[in-house]
């Protein structure tokens, strides 16, 4: 009886310690930073007759 | 019997544990080299940060920085048969937007921002984006070049100079969105903890 009742104890704690580590890992997955690309780029040769002339100010397109 | 405190030993080096991958975890990972390690101001140039992946539900910012030399208006342009000088100047401004056609990203401003600049001068946009669906999302970051000139303000001249496309990955935390993910591990880590404090009450 004493004998069930450690290894039921036992398998509590196991089971406690996988449900920790579980979510500990969750955890570190939800705040883990992700990769980010950055990019320079120069700037290129620009030509004044290759503006067009705006026909709205106001247009966001 | 003298009992083993096993268990507050064990919850301990846990938290310690967590806390210690925190403090260690790396900062965001950047795969190109910082403006700053560039000669001053040599070029006009542009430098785009994109998170590349991203976590549902999370938000995350898209800079977009614009460094224009102290000869910018004399080597970056060409002006042809107009001569810029005292007389005859013009202003400078910058429009930029991000396109995304997708409805799981959410672009916060929607729209177009746009600052005046002067050479020698750096200008950030940033954008924020939210994730709401997971997969691969596309789109463009727009850059417009506009030119005022100062003899005559109604008069606005506009050219798109960049176009960068701007790809962006939405992945769940097994199939939880970032907010959920946390909420789920906060109550896994605090369920032993309470449980075992309870068993070990009860021995």
């Amino acid at each position: 009886m004493a004998a069930r009742l450690k290894i039921k104890t036992l398998l509590l704690k196991i089971i406690l310690f996988l449900i920790f580590a579980g979510s500990m890992l969750l955890f570190l997955a939800s705040i883990w930073p992700q990769p980010e690309s950055s990019r320079i780029i120069p700037f290129p040769a620009i030509h004044m007759e290759e503006f067009q002339p705006r026909t709205d100010l106001l247009s966001n397109d | 019997m003298i009992r083993k405190p096993y268990f507050p030993i064990l919850f301990f080096l846990s938290v310690l544990l967590i806390w210690l991958i925190i403090i260690a975890s790396p900062l965001k990972t950047v795969s190109a080299i910082s403006i700053k390690a560039l000669p001053e101001m040599a070029l006009s140039q542009v430098e785009v940060r994109i998170p590349a992946e991203m976590r549902l539900g999370e938000t995350e910012t898209l800079t977009l920085t614009l460094y224009l030399s102290d000869e910018f208006l004399t080597n970056t342009i060409d002006w042809g048969q107009l001569k810029i000088g005292e007389e005859n100047s013009v202003y400078l401004s910058f429009e930029t937007r991000l396109d995304m056609v997708a409805s799981g990203i959410k672009i916060d401003p929607p729209g177009e921002m746009s600052a005046n600049m002067s050479p020698g001068h750096q200008q950030t946009f940033t954008f924020h984006v939210t994730a709401s669906e997971q997969g691969v999302f596309a789109g463009t970051l727009w850059v417009k070049m506009l030119l005022v000139p100062a003899s005559d303000t109604d008069e606005v001249y506009e050219k798109t100079i960049f176009a960068v496309p701007v790809e962006i990955k939405v992945h769940s935390i097994l199939g939880l969105s970032q907010k959920q993910a946390r909420i789920a591990s906060f109550v896994g880590l605090i369920f032993p903890i309470m449980l075992s404090f309870y068993i070990l009450k009860r021995k």
